[in-house]
């Protein structure tokens, strides 16, 4: 019966060479994640949410510690103009240093900053790099949802721990920044995956556990 | 002692031996939807090896009716 189910059902999408395991996930998932990739890719060729040179340079000389790579990433984003922005990275390199750096030039130049991470933990560190709007991204979602969080052109939103955000609320997240062009950037590491418990929907709390997919 | 006879005095139920354990296809139908929806397989991770389906399965059939 599994095997009729594999076969019927499921798609098997790449195989696990440590474990020798074949893995396998379904028609609905993969049209969810495919979405994803073409609402993000989309909007590689907007001007979202573009800063002024003097900006970033100012926000650059408030941050002298700011390493080359740090300060690439900083132009990029902030000048790049994609509607959806990727940084990638592993832990421990400075990514969420660099979007305060970010965050600063965008506020000085009238943006507002709307952060969100998958946890509690992950939205604190984003409120020691200076995001005043910070919130878990069920509570975001859930906002936006009910129409009581509005976005806009001016409006600039970070999730960081992208990689543990599921593809569906991902998506929903995208669909929401598309349709009001609002600039999303989406941090993480790219060898951290969602993992299996549900999310606590509410406010930063401290709460460790990871959303659902 | 006759094993059956035991399980009655015990449980008061009769062992059905003969009981057909055949999956129909309309319960398989029901349960292969479940499993390949959002709220299955991948409500919590985007892949599955063949043991979660057996898991899932197993689970899904525990207590429903086989016909």
């Amino acid at each position: 019966m599994a095997d009729r189910f594999l076969a019927e059902r499921a798609v098997s999408v790449v195989a696990d060479r440590v474990r020798e395991e074949r893995r396998w996930s379904t028609p609905e998932l993969l049209a969810v994640e495919q979405r994803l990739v073409t609402a993000a890719t989309g909007r590689t060729g907007e001007q979202a949410a573009r800063v002024s040179h003097q900006a970033v340079r100012d926000a650059l000389a408030a941050h002298p510690t700011a390493g080359q790579d740090q300060q690439a990433m900083v132009r990029d984003l902030c000048q790049g103009g994609q509607g959806v922005a990727v940084v990638v990275g592993r832990a421990g390199t400075g990514k969420t240093f660099a979007l305060g750096i970010a965050r600063h030039a965008w506020q000085l130049d009238g943006y507002r900053l709307l952060a969100a991470a998958p946890t509690g933990i992950a939205t604190i560190s984003l409120q020691g790099e200076g995001f005043e709007e910070v919130a878990t991204c069920d509570r975001l979602l859930g906002d936006l949802d009910r129409g009581r969080e509005q976005l806009d052109a001016r409006t600039v939103v970070v999730v960081d721990e992208a990689g543990m955000v599921g593809s569906r609320k991902l998506t929903r997240l995208l669909e929401h920044a598309e349709q009001a062009q609002t600039k999303l950037v989406l941090v993480g590491d790219d060898r951290q995956l969602a993992r299996s418990t549900p999310a606590a929907d509410s406010a930063p709390c401290g709460s460790a556990s990871a959303p659902q997919n | 002692m006759d094993p059956d006879n035991l399980v009655r005095e015990v449980t008061g139920r009769t062992p059905n031996r003969y009981q057909d354990w055949t999956v129909s296809a309309e319960t398989a139908g029901r349960l292969f939807d479940r499993l390949a929806g959002r709220d299955g397989l991948t409500a919590t991770a985007s892949t599955f090896a063949r043991p979660d389906v057996l898991v899932a399965l197993g689970a899904g059939l525990a207590g429903t009716g086989r016909r």
